[in-house]
């Protein structure tokens, strides 16, 4: 077992990042993973984030599977349509349509 | 204002059963629900039988007989704390034969009792006292003489209250109150007749013995044997004020009795609803760090951290801290700052510390702690449910008939609410645990877990998968609950994906190493047991695949039909006071207060009326973000109120190097905490016995802290807030934290009833409070989800990166213990380190011969992040190839050995699976050596020059 560094660098932790949520969404299918990890990035990563990982995209494609490509790719593109509008509110009137965290 | 305790009734009101009846006591009529006693009847009716063995927060005994009434058409004093009403009857509780009767008895107490009383410490607060009297007890033939406890040694091993044998009446009042209140079981009667006497496990003291130090017997004991040592040592309290503990996510309310300025004692309130007049050691007894000499009471700046501080004005504090963070904006732009928020602080306080970033900083860089503990919560249940909370009251407990224990240890993190789980368990509810370690729950007195599922940390959603195979197999589910309230077709991809024979109890045990036919017992219990209730705690959030679990959590809910009603219900135990309420308040650096995205529209243009500003649209930057923005230069200035992240997040030298990169760290907290280390500006805070507000624990309940004391500090933290608001050109206006909770009403629709004036009508009410749910919300998703129909989420078991390794063979998991709290600032600073002064290493014995341990030894604890040394404890607890430790003290550092592996969705961090190495070692490492000597250099405050 090698050797890790102690504190990974930004770069290398967003590409680990995305991969990451990627293999999560992996069961959804190749179209619906993409479109939901999209949508993930646009919903919960700051701009600098969002700008650092789309210009990796481009500069070093080879460190992106290709669910995560196409969806940087999307993201670049444009702010995705959520994937997951909620129903309407029910009776008690929370605004449901948000994740926490 | 003056000082009354809390009526007490003599007895618990009785269980419901919808029937009452109607009887007369001295004259008036009275209907009251069956199976009242006579005693409690009384004294709802503004009466008092004398008594002394009966309290109303334990079921009666009668041993004392000075209860007895006459009941007309009955031979005999029956004792009123055991009889119930009945139809009709006649009771009259003073005659001249009573009295006679009751002095007689009296008259036998007293002659076994010593007749110190004023000199002694309950002088004015004694039952024995008030009892002889209201008996009228004038003289005692029998001499004083009987008294074979007197003389008898005093215990005074407990740092917070003392036992005197020879004050006490076997009245049994304590021996109950641990059993049914408490459920430690930890004291006996020992001995017959006079020679019976009250004793701690056998004959040990009481800090040696099983006793938790919750305190349920001294607030029981009619008498000065079991009492307070504050109340000796200050007197009796002089008036009392209601307010809520600070500490975890149970939110027990106490009378805080004072005299004069100062807190002579907390007394559990009897009608908080979340604690039902009990509490734990933490929130009785833990405050005296309120007064601790180590608070920081004068705001301080320094240029450099390599410099002492240097202690300021107020004005020049909170001018240098706006100039501060203005000069870096010009410099680096309007996205280089941001902050913290604390879930320790209050609602009020939170908003504002959100407010002020959003508002005064123009971005959304705004995180609270809660993204290291139930950020994984607010994700999963949002997208399965609709909305981050628990479905349940703690009331609900009471109905459940098959718990089901995930990643929790509630007899230590969530003391009171354990109690009352345990009391539900000794009735015969059921008991799943699903835990890598043998909490005490899986066996303590009276209680037994019927399926313990040890699984190997990090393969909760395996495990949770393959129970809902049994259940999907088997055709265990509740397809008429599924089809009427959750997606059918999500349901049928579901049911599909975990009825893979991949997904089987079988296929996943070399993974969780749990035999299967357990799993499957133990699902099958959970879908056809009756009610089922799920708690879970940071043992499912702190994963790699914390959502994920949280979700599999959900779908077993919601297949079973445990989901709308009491007794059932899917419910995180929270572990900060004001968790929930941080994460409602907006925290999260993308959603405002109540859980709506920063990218809404209609949600930012109803913020942007109100603030006056126009609001960013993007998401902000989550701390471990932050981090690493900071170590890219982006990021420049952080305001953290609260919270101490350079002790309580993950891999240590990761938070460190991002401070370290900042060029202005602001700190709002009580004490020079290790963030501090690396701060720049230190504005003192003020605790929760100094302030106004509201914390809302984890059953959505929200309920008022109140200030009973003047900030030593000079400041509550909402006013510096303010301060730093109006210093950056905000013009706030506020002058209570009312104003505070009337702006969020009016901004959040779930809060929209949520009122000052409601609170102290009602108490507290549980969120959603609106006009949809006036009284608020007991029981969530009762007639339909939040989100419209319940959604199933596949959750693939995705095997965590941190792998074990011949380098790294142990899997090392962390927690935290009942007398100490996270990092340990406040319970640190009381005398609850009596209980644990270190932390130490928990290591199967097996696991220990191999490296030649012993317990008590030195060990290294090394990960791929960082190494540490503490002292090991072995123990059959933990599995063999799984360690585990508590993170309460600094000296320890447990963090410098977690690493960034975070969850998927949340980056809630894992701790609770780090691959790690053991080996003997003489003593502290020398990163823990340095880090003392850093921190040492770092807290230095310069002396005050001389005025001119
Ligand atoms: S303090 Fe609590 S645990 Fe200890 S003996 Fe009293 S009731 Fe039992
Ligand atoms: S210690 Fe107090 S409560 Fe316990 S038996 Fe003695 S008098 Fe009663
Ligand atoms: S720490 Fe928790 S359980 Fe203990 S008194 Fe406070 S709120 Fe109650
Ligand atoms: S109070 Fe009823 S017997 Fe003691």
């Amino acid at each position: 077992m090698s050797d890790e560094p102690q504190i990974m660098s930004t770069a290398d932790r967003l590409v680990y990042m995305a991969h990451q949520i990627a293999r999560n969404l992996a069961t959804m299918g190749e179209a619906k993973a993409t479109e939901t990890l999209a949508e993930h990035l646009a919903s919960f990563w700051d701009p600098r984030m969002k700008e650092r990982i789309i210009a990796m995209a481009q500069e070093e494609p080879d460190r992106f599977s290709p669910i995560v490509a196409a969806a940087v790719a999307r993201l670049a593109g444009g702010r995705p349509v959520p994937q997951d509008q909620a129903t309407p509110f029910n009776a008690v009137d929370e605004a449901g349509h948000c994740d926490a965290g | 204002m003056t000082y009354t305790r809390e009526t007490d009734h003599g007895t618990p009101a009785a269980i419901a059963t919808g029937k009452s009846v109607s009887l007369t006591i001295d004259g008036q009529a009275v209907t009251l629900p069956e199976g009242t006693s006579i005693m409690r009847a009384a004294s709802l009716l503004g009466g008092s039988i004398p008594k002394l063995c009966a309290t109303d927060n334990v079921e009666s005994f009668g041993s004392c007989r000075l209860c007895l009434v006459e009941v007309e058409g009955r031979n005999g004093y029956p004792a009123s704390c055991t009889t119930p009403v009945a139809e009709g009857m006649v009771v009259r509780t003073q005659t001249e034969r009573l009295k006679k009767l009751r002095r007689g008895v009296m008259e036998l107490y007293i002659s076994d009792h010593p007749l110190d009383c004023l000199t002694c410490g309950a002088n004015g607060d004694c039952e024995l006292q008030d009892q002889a009297g209201a008996v009228g007890l004038r003289e005692v033939r029998y001499g004083y003489d009987g008294a074979t406890n007197m003389g008898q040694a005093k215990d005074q091993s407990n740092p917070y209250f003392d036992f005197d044998p020879s004050k006490c009446i076997v009245c049994s009042r304590c021996v109950r109150a641990c059993d049914e209140v408490q459920g430690t079981f930890a004291l006996t009667i020992e001995g017959m007749g006079f020679d019976s006497k009250v004793a701690a496990s056998q004959g040990e003291d009481f800090l040696g013995s099983e006793c938790v130090s919750c305190g349920a017997c001294v607030q029981a004991c009619p008498t000065a044997s079991l009492i307070e040592k504050k109340v000796v040592e200050v007197g009796t309290p002089d008036r009392a004020i209601v307010t809520t503990c600070a500490y975890c996510g149970v939110g027990c309310t106490f009378r805080a009795e004072m005299r004069g300025e100062e807190l002579v004692r907390m007394v559990p309130w009897k009608d908080g609803k979340a604690n039902r007049g009990h509490s734990c050691v933490k929130g009785r007894f833990a405050w005296g760090y309120a007064q601790h000499q180590d608070r920081i009471l004068n705001p301080m700046i320094r240029a450099s951290v390599s410099e002492p501080w240097r202690e300021v004005s107020w004005d020049e504090a909170i001018a240098h801290t706006a100039s501060e963070f203005r000069r870096i904006q010009a410099k680096y732009g309007t996205r280089s700052i941001g902050g913290i928020t604390s879930s320790r602080c209050t609602n009020e306080e939170t908003f504002l510390v959100q407010k002020l970033i959003r508002q005064g900083f123009g971005n959304n860089n705004v995180d609270t702690c809660a993204r290291v503990c139930h950020s994984p919560t607010g994700y999963g249940l949002s997208k399965t449910f609709g909305t981050s909370a628990g479905t349940q009251d703690f009331d609900s407990v009471m109905q459940a008939d098959v718990i089901l224990v995930i990643g929790a240890n509630p007899t230590d993190g969530h003391p009171v609410f354990a109690s009352r789980m345990k009391r539900r368990l000794r009735q015969g509810a059921k008991l799943i645990v699903m835990d890598p370690r043998r909490t005490d729950l899986v066996k303590s007195p009276h209680v037994e877990a019927d399926h313990h599922l040890p699984l190997r940390p990090g393969t909760n959603v395996a495990m949770l998968t393959a129970m809902a195979h049994v259940i999907v197999t088997e055709k265990l589910y509740d397809e008429a609950f599924i089809r009427e309230r959750c997606d059918w077709d999500e349901f049928a991809d579901w049911a599909e994906f975990v009825s893979q024979p991949a997904r089987s109890p079988e296929a996943i045990e070399p993974l969780t190493g749990v035999n299967a036919d357990e799993v499957r017992a133990a699902a099958r219990l959970y879908a056809t047991g009756g009610n089922g209730a799920i708690y879970y705690g940071l043992g499912v959030t702190e994963h790699s695949q914390g959502s994920s679990t949280v979700m599999a959590i959900a779908n077993l809910a919601m297949a079973t039909g445990n989901v709308g009603r009491e007794g059932v219900g899917v419910n995180p135990l929270r572990g900060q006071n004001n968790v929930q309420g941080a994460c409602d308040m907006g925290s999260f650096p993308h959603e405002f207060s109540g859980y709506r995205h920063v990218s809404d529209t209609a949600t930012r243009s109803l913020f942007e009326r109100a603030w006056g500003v126009s609001l960013d649209a993007e998401p902000g930057l989550r701390i471990p973000n932050m981090l690493d923005a900071a170590t890219d230069g982006t990021f420049k200035g952080l305001f953290v109120q609260g919270e101490d992240i350079l002790q309580s997040d993950p891999n240590t030298h990761h938070v460190a190097a991002g401070l370290a990169a900042m060029e202005c760290v602001v700190v709002q907290d009580l004490f020079l905490n290790e963030t501090a280390n690396y701060a720049h500006i230190f504005l003192p805070g003020s605790t929760f016995l100094e302030k106004d507000g509201t914390f809302t624990n984890a059953e959505r309940r929200i309920q008022r802290v109140r200030k009973v004391m003047a900030p030593l500090n000079g400041h509550a933290d909402w006013e510096i807030v303010q301060l730093v608001a109006n210093a950056m050109g905000l013009g706030w206006t506020y002058s209570h934290p009312s104003e505070i909770m009337d702006e969020i009403a009016a901004l959040t629709p779930t809060f929209a009833g949520v009122h000052y004036d409601r609170l102290e009508a009602e108490g507290s009410l549980q969120w959603p409070a609106n006009d949809a749910a006036p009284d608020g919300t007991p029981t969530m998703h009762a007639d339909g989800f939040v989100r419209g129909k319940g959604k199933f989420v596949v959750t693939d078991y995705v095997p965590t990166d941190e792998k074990t390794g011949p380098r790294f063979p142990l899997l090392l998991t962390t927690g935290r213990i009942l007398s100490h709290y996270n990092v340990g600032a406040q319970t640190r600073r009381t005398a609850n380190t009596a209980w644990h002064p270190e932390d130490r290493l928990e290591i199967h014995p097996s696991d220990a011969d191999n490296r030649g341990l012993k317990d008590g030894d030195w060990v290294i604890l090394r990960s791929r992040a960082g190494e540490t040394t503490l002292r090991a404890q072995v123990t059959e607890r933990v599995a063999p190839g799984v360690v585990y430790t508590t993170f309460h003290h600094p000296e320890t550092q447990a963090n410098v050995i977690t690493t960034d592996y975070s969850d998927w969705a949340t980056n809630c961090p894992e701790y609770k699976v780090t691959a790690v190495q053991v080996m003997p070692s003489n003593g502290p490492s020398d990163w823990q050596q340095d880090y003392a000597s850093q921190a040492q250099r770092s807290r230095r405050i310069a002396p005050l020059e001389a005025a001119e």
